[in-house]
């Protein structure tokens, strides 16, 4: 029976989050993907809520096997790559490259009820959409550029494109989508 | 009953309340925005539900 979610379980799902950091099973954490483009825009619509962490190991290779049976102790469900955690999918993804690393270390803190957290800055959920770059985080950008409540700070955005060695992209970005 | 307008003057008042719709919209807690999605995809499972299988 599926949980239908509420202002409390929306917290209970940072709550679950702030735990696993906690308790070391991720390391730093922060929410990107399409939520963070909503956070600062209109909200729309997407299957889960990406976080992005840190993920320990001892050699090159990860696994988020001990994460999902944390999670399976705890009652809930997982279901394709993703946790149902209150009625909400999570994804985990592991930080992979300079950029997403950055984006977790400069990630802005808020508060979701009393719970805080930690969400990509709107430059940095640009730059990580741009470098992804299929045909919907695409949407996702100009989607903030057209109803953000406040505008992308075009300094900070450039110098972080500019750090990634995706100016060029970007630059080509604006052209095409120049109205 | 409103004024009388122009086509374009009713348009560009109809563009004018979507663009301070979707700001309202933008500018919600995000809590309120992370339910609004949940309940998008409620909706949209229902829908694939309810389509007809080939």
């Amino acid at each position: 029976m599926p949980v239908d979610p509420t202002s409390a379980s929306i917290e209970c799902v940072f709550r679950r989050l702030n735990e696993l950091e906690r308790t070391r099973l991720i390391g730093r954490y922060a929410i990107g993907g399409a939520f963070a483009f909503i956070y600062y825009a209109e909200p729309f619509e997407t299957s889960d809520l990406d976080v992005f962490a840190h993920i320990p190991s001892e050699g090159a290779l990860i696994s988020l096997a001990p994460i999902y049976e944390h999670f399976r102790q705890l009652g809930y469900r997982a279901e394709d790559e993703r946790i149902v955690i209150e009625g909400v999918p999570v994804q985990i993804l592991p930080a992979t490259g300079p950029l997403v690393e950055e984006a977790i270390q400069r990630a802005t803190s808020i508060t979701v009820g009393s719970e805080p957290t930690r969400i990509f800055t709107a430059e940095h959920a640009v730059a990580v959409a741009l470098q992804t770059n299929r045909p919907k985080d695409r949407m996702k950008i100009l989607h903030l550029q057209d109803t953000a409540v406040t505008p992308l700070n075009q300094q900070e955005l450039e110098f972080i494109l500019t750090r990634h060695g995706l100016l060029v992209r970007w630059r080509k970005f604006e052209e095409a989508t120049r109205g | 009953m409103a004024e009388k307008r122009t086509p374009q003057q009713t348009l560009d008042r109809v563009l004018a309340a979507k663009r301070a719709h979707r700001h309202k919209l933008a500018s919600l807690p995000f809590e309120e925005k992370i339910l609004m999605v949940l309940r998008m995809q409620q909706v949209s499972r229902r829908l694939k539900q309810a389509r007809p299988k080939r």
